[in-house]
């Protein structure tokens, strides 16, 4: 048996929680964190503080901003980020049968899917609250809700209204302001001034190491790793809001390496990527073909204010790409590519996803008009079941025969 | 008279009547989509997509008000706008009667749209008399109500009822009283719009006691007061207060409102159509489906697909779970 099937089969009977739960495995990782990077010591404080109860636990969608949840001293799980490290482990298809097996139907999406499988099982920590953003996705707010009756924590949601004026920010800061003293209540802590200087200085400064990673991108040829960055996300959006995203994503940003290897193609990726173990990575790279950039590690915010941390967090909240009528989706993905000197767009159709996929073909017409080539390529980020390799990357090879 | 094709029971219909336009529900057609299938994918509620399909093939000029109830319907009016462009309306709608206030302002921003197309203001009483005359066919859909969780209307006479309630152009005839002593069952899903599946149940001699459709019974139970300031506020009061579907907050309320009814209505067992695609209700189907095997009701999932024919195993099965009672 090699270590991947016995990390499976202790997931799979329940044990490898066991060890999670334990105090005893984290003194004995401890002993080899200093030589490890941020990442993996970050997610080794990150299961250690919620499988121990250290803190208390807030389950989190990916856009929630964490800043509030570091604010309150909680720590925050981020369901859809675990799903996605799952998959990478090429541990998911179990945990998707057995949410398949409980009604949750083949057709949602599967990063939801695979977390309540996680949940199902008893493979997640224990969470004091649950706490989801209506953005960017409708699916993302039933099954927070699921979740918080499965393990009956509350539930807080934020509805995020999709026309960007003054009159829905201001009905996202009144949301904000309600949770935030519900929290303070449940939790039985304030939030202090120094607490909100702390968490939002520390994502402006997650922000502007972001924005020199951007800078990067747009070098010809491209040293910064599509593929590293689409990984990144799930970090960027965990991270904000505590000391580890500005030292997360600055390791990042010196592990780039200023030589990068001649390019042949410069396209910019749409959604998600495939996280579980697939050859298109490998593929693109044997091509010659450099990531620039994609639409979910290029989501940048305003600078955040403490003196009106509400008002900052609403505006983070609405800086996301995705809200509103398709056009704004289609203005920022053009503006993106024009900046990257990208030659093409592919689209990673996720198929459990509305929002993104759902708009695909109005995407790619319009991109059309403006001289950009799309490449929609159908699969799934999480689940390999839906992956069929030879008929993506004949598609690609075509794709990158037109260009 | 202008038609004001709506998609979702949370739309109030009182603003486009008091402008002069005709509501008329968008209702899903069977069949293929090769004009949406242009825009949006295979993937996408079977719902949208034939209310695109639908909505290509008109030639009169009318207008499109969406409740902005899911990713699917979002899409469906950037694709509509694409082809109707200035006559899409996207109301944003919350998910908790908490948040009426914030309804109460989309419902003014509908008003500035529907007054700027028609180039009116509106007078002051005018969405006062149509609030009445959509609250005496709603009053009129209720006495029917009481007959049809006796099951003393036929099913096939409960679905041009329905679809009379909701198209505005249509009168409310009186339905047939026809005893029957079939066996009861209650309707879960979002919308059962083919006739087929009706005449099914028809043949099968069921008593439809009770409905969840989105545009069926609940629609009955929306009652709106009347203000004598600003008549938006009595208008977003009412609508979100209404029994909740599955895509809002209050589910706690929604499955013991939905439990209550199923009790009382002594069935024989619950019949499950989610439309294919529909995240809101198919994240419902592990909840109701505790609920109901914990209670001993019989049940049975019948997905609804917009793009195929009711198969004949739709027989087959809902015969199956009668056996089991």
């Amino acid at each position: 048996m090699n270590l991947g099937n016995f990390v499976q089969a202790k997931l799979q009977d329940g044990s490898a929680i066991r060890l999670l739960r334990s105090p005893w495995i984290y003194r004995f990782l401890s002993l080899f964190l200093r030589s490890q990077g941020p990442s993996v010591r970050f997610s080794f404080h990150l299961a250690r503080d919620a499988y121990l109860k250290r803190k208390p636990v807030a389950f989190t969608s990916l856009f929630f901003p964490t800043e509030l949840v570091y604010a309150l001293g909680m720590i925050p799980f981020p369901l859809e980020v675990i799903a996605a490290l799952i998959s990478s482990m090429g541990m998911a298809v179990p945990f998707l049968k057995k949410a398949e097996e409980e009604w949750y139907s083949q057709d949602l999406c599967s990063f939801h899917r695979l977390g309540m499988g996680l949940a199902l099982q008893d493979h997640l920590p224990q969470p004091d609250v649950v706490l989801s953003l209506t953005s960017l996705c409708d699916g993302s707010h039933r099954f927070f809700y699921n979740v918080s009756r499965l393990f009956k924590v509350p539930h807080f949601l934020i509805e995020v209204p999709g026309n960007g004026g003054k009159k829905d920010q201001e009905y996202i800061v009144r949301q904000l302001k309600r949770t935030r003293m519900e929290l303070e209540a449940l939790l039985e802590r304030k939030i202090k001034k120094s607490d909100w200087e702390e968490s939002l200085g520390y994502s402006n400064s997650l922000r502007e190491e972001l924005l020199k990673i951007y800078e990067l991108q747009a070098h010809v040829p491209c040293p910064v790793s599509g593929e590293a960055a689409l990984g990144n996300v799930g970090l960027i959006f965990t991270c904000a809001g505590s000391r580890w995203g500005p030292e997360l994503i600055s390791a990042w940003r010196k592990s780039i390496r200023e030589n990068a290897s001649p390019e042949n193609y410069r396209l910019f990726w749409l959604h998600l990527r495939p996280y579980y173990p697939a050859p298109i990575f490998a593929f693109l790279k044997e091509k010659g073909v450099s990531i620039v950039g994609d639409e979910l590690s290029n989501y940048i915010w305003p600078l955040l204010d403490p003196r009106n941390p509400e008002l900052s967090l609403s505006s983070k909240i609405y800086a996301n790409f995705g809200l509103g009528p398709i056009k704004n989706r289609i203005d920022n993905i053009v503006r993106l590519v024009r900046e990257r000197k990208a030659q093409g767009v592919v689209s990673s159709s996720h198929r459990g996803c509305r929002q993104s996929t759902g708009g695909a073909f109005l995407l790619k017409e319009a991109l059309k008009e403006k001289g950009i080539p799309c490449l929609i390529l159908d699969g799934d980020c999480v689940d390999p079941r839906e992956l069929n390799w030879e008929q993506m990357r004949t598609r690609i090879e075509g794709f990158l025969e037109i260009l | 008279m202008s038609k004001a094709l709506w998609n979702c029971s949370y739309l109030p219909l009182e603003l486009p009547l008091a402008f002069g336009f005709m509501p008329v529900r968008m209702t899903g057609k069977t069949g293929t989509t090769p004009r949406a299938d242009r825009f949006l994918p295979v993937n996408l509620c079977s719902y949208a997509r034939s209310f695109l399909e639908e909505s290509l093939l008109m030639k009169d000029e009318s207008v499109f008000l969406l409740a902005d109830c899911c990713d699917s319907v979002r899409r469906l009016a950037d694709a509509l706008e694409h082809e109707f462009p200035g006559k899409v309306f996207l109301l944003f709608l919350p998910r908790s009667q908490d948040n009426w206030e914030f309804f109460r302002e989309e419902l003014r921003r509908l008003q500035g749209f529907l007054s700027q197309l028609k180039g009116i203001s509106l007078k002051d009483g005018q969405i006062l008399e149509a609030t009445e005359i959509v609250a005496q066919r709603r009053k009129r859909f209720r006495e029917w109500e009481a007959l049809k969780s006796e099951g003393l209307i036929r099913p096939l006479d409960y679905f041009h009822a329905l679809q009379a309630l909701n198209d505005f152009s249509r009168d409310l005839e009186p339905v047939k009283v026809s005893p029957s002593g079939g066996a009861k069952v209650f309707l879960l899903g979002t919308n059962l719009d083919d006739e087929e599946v009706w005449e099914i149940f028809q043949e099968l001699e069921l008593r439809i006691v009770g409905d969840d459709l989105c545009y069926g019974e609940k629609q009955g139970e929306i009652s709106c007061g009347f203000s004598r300031g600003d008549p938006l506020e009595p208008l977003a009061l009412s609508y979100l207060s209404r029994p909740p579907c599955p895509r809002m907050r209050n589910l706690e309320e929604r499955f013991s409102d939905l439990l209550r009814k199923i009790e009382e209505r002594k069935v024989d067992g619950v019949l499950l159509f989610p439309t294919k695609y529909c995240d809101s209700f198919f994240y419902d189907l592990p909840l109701l489906h505790d609920m109901l095997r914990e209670r001993g009701i019989p049940f049975v999932v019948l997905e609804q697909d917009y793009s195929q024919r009711p198969a004949e195993q739709l027989r087959t099965r809902i015969e199956a779970m009668l056996e089991k009672k």
